[in-house]
């Protein structure tokens, strides 16, 4: 039964898979935008979208034009982008309970949105950029202070890992700090801030955003040294690549693109942790198909996580962060529970 | 015979212990040879430094009289499969996943069909084929071992270090891997140097046997004339009984005092 053909039933399994998840993306998309506060039909969304010149009602084009479309296409980027990062540092760093905020690169983001909010302080940016502009350079400084860390105990998983917690709670307890001697509507501001929110989104956010997108493709790259470093540090050199180097490669990476969606969103978490545990469970460990799958899955939670927060208890929207703690702990649990295969060392 | 592997003076140091002190040794194309020496002797060191793991601060290493430091690490994979002692073992991928990861040096994304074909011939030639599409934590630690083996050889080599083979098998599996490596040396031409703990075996199978103490190479040679009770006895400070019939078989007496 066992013949070289195998393998290609075995990976055109998983291409399946992949496709799969690729034609649910516009399926989810065209609900999320249809429903809401105002319920425009699916048929019709596609419609303005692919024929804007036709006769459709205006007030269905606006919303779609300058709502709901961006915040769409906003929450497909945010998620592919923490989904792809934390399947990439969860290879690299070897430790299935990292996610793009274990690396700091969140409490940075959310100290350099406290310094705005709070104190009105900025080193960048200008009007109202200047929020998105502190909260992206702290969380590359948390990286870098991570890294520094780690560096001087050799860039291993571990120190990096434990740098990068050291980091988050150094500016957790900044955060804290200013939030103690900040004013009631800076305070209410912060936390809304803080809980992660796509409401914001608009085109001009979502170009900002696009490069996140395009920095995965480098992380894609690392597929095979990340596959190669499952087998352990030594092998992994013995079969030509450099650990250390992917290590820093991947987390740099990881942290820009993070840094870039979050400035906009906000943390929004558990999306970095549980997707790629999801894909890993679905099309296997090997990191080109998982990654992939990792990306798509993102993309796919986030959106429906948005869509659920916006109707849930409409006409009040929810921080998406809230729901994606919500929807993810128990498809999270579920998985450890039931998948008996443990997927990690 | 040419000259596969050439050691020169290479001393290696972690902190204040010496690990390796000017050791040089040269293997020539299609010899099988067994480090042997007690525990902390430098046997590991020395194969991190033939496999450019460990990079000596002095001393070379030389392949094909090429300096190993000189060639990128993936042509380095190409043509040298190392398989450490301490593996990890909960690996999330199946058989045929892990022996393909020894393709990583010759693939950059896809798996072509060349690939899938040396996939398959070394899983044939180690004899697990048939666990193929079995997750690799489901194996016993001898076909582990054996997949390890073969993930180095889909690199396909001409150099292979393996650290302790044999080390946690039973009887049967430990013969089978001899066997299986002494095959590849003989047919296939390999180079092997391999670390060993089981004195027996080691003459059993090996070519030459290279016995190592505090870091210095003790004695080098033909199995015979290496294993003698005198250099056990002075490398491991155990007496010995040395039977020749017909095989050489040496019988631990006593530490010797």
């Amino acid at each position: 039964m066992l013949e070289s053909g195998y393998i290609r039933v075995i990976n055109v399994k998983k291409i399946f898979i992949l496709i799969l998840l690729v034609m649910l993306i516009p399926l989810v998309l065209s609900v999320s935008i249809s429903v809401g506060v105002i319920h425009i039909s699916p048929i019709n969304v596609l419609l303005i979208i692919f024929n804007p010149t036709v006769n459709s009602d205006p007030i269905a084009q606006a919303i779609i034009w300058n709502i709901r479309l961006p915040r769409a296409l906003m929450a497909l980027i945010a998620g592919a982008t923490l989904a792809t990062a934390g399947s990439a540092l969860q290879g690299a760093l070897r430790n299935p309970l990292v996610s793009p905020f274990t690396i700091g690169v969140s409490s940075g983001a959310s100290f350099g949105a406290a310094l705005a909010i709070v104190l009105g302080v900025s080193f960048v940016g200008i009007g109202p950029y200047i929020i998105m502009a502190n909260a992206f350079v702290f969380a590359f400084i948390a990286c870098l202070i991570a890294l520094c860390i780690a560096k001087l105990k050799g860039m291993t998983s571990e120190s990096i890992i434990l740098a990068g917690i050291a980091t988050m709670y150094l500016f957790s307890a900044s955060i804290t700090l200013l939030q103690y001697i900040a004013q009631e509507w800076q305070l209410k501001a912060l936390v809304h801030w803080m809980m992660g929110d796509l409401a914001l989104a608009n085109w001009r956010r979502l170009t900002l955003a696009l490069p996140s997108l395009i920095i995965c493709i480098p992380l894609l790259k690392y597929a095979w040294d990340l596959n190669a470093l499952m087998m352990g540090e030594e092998v992994a050199k013995s079969l030509g690549t450099d650990p250390e180097n992917t290590r820093l490669v991947c987390v740099t990476l990881s942290a820009l693109a993070v840094a870039i969606v979050i400035c906009m969103t906000g943390p929004i978490g558990f999306i970095g942790l549980v997707a790629p545990h999801i894909a890993r469970f679905l099309v296997g460990a090997d990191y080109r198909f998982s990654m992939i799958g990792s990306l798509l899955l993102g993309s796919l939670l986030l959106l429906s996580a948005d869509t659920i927060a916006r109707v849930i208890m409409a006409p009040l929207e929810l921080p998406v962060g809230v729901v994606t703690a919500f929807l993810g702990v128990p498809l999270f649990v579920h998985l450890l529970l039931k998948v008996r295969r443990e997927m990690w060392r | 015979m040419e000259v596969k592997i050439l050691v020169k003076g290479v001393s290696v140091t972690y902190g204040s212990i010496k690990a390796l002190s000017g050791v040089s040794v040269t293997l020539e194309e299609g010899q099988l040879a067994s480090l042997v020496g007690p525990n902390g002797a430098g046997k590991t060191t020395l194969l991190k430094c033939i496999s450019n793991i460990l990079k000596p601060k002095v001393g070379t290493v030389l392949l094909d009289s090429t300096e190993i430091s000189k060639i990128s690490s993936k042509e380095l994979a190409k043509k040298l499969g190392y398989v450490p002692q301490v593996q990890p073992t909960h690996i999330p991928l199946t058989v045929f996943e892990v022996v393909a990861l020894g393709r990583r040096p010759h693939v950059t994304w896809r798996l072509s069909k060349h690939d899938l074909e040396v996939i398959w011939k070394v899983l044939k030639m180690v004899g697990v084929e048939h666990l193929a599409d079995r997750y690799f934590d489901e194996l016993s630690g001898g076909e582990r071992q054996k997949v390890f083996i073969a993930r180095a050889l889909a690199q396909e080599p001409e150099v292979l270090l393996l650290d302790e083979p044999t080390n946690n098998l039973d009887l049967k599996h430990q013969l089978e891997i001899l066997t299986l490596i002494r095959r590849l040396v003989k047919f296939h031409n390999l180079t092997v140097l391999m670390a060993m703990h089981d004195i027996n075996l080691a003459c059993r199978f090996s070519d030459i046997i290279i016995m190592l103490k505090d870091g210095k190479i003790f004695a080098i040679g033909e199995p015979s004339h290496v294993l003698t009770s005198e250099n056990i006895k002075r490398v491991y400070g155990v007496e010995v009984a040395v039977i020749n019939n017909p095989h050489l078989f040496i019988v631990p007496l006593r530490v010797s005092s």
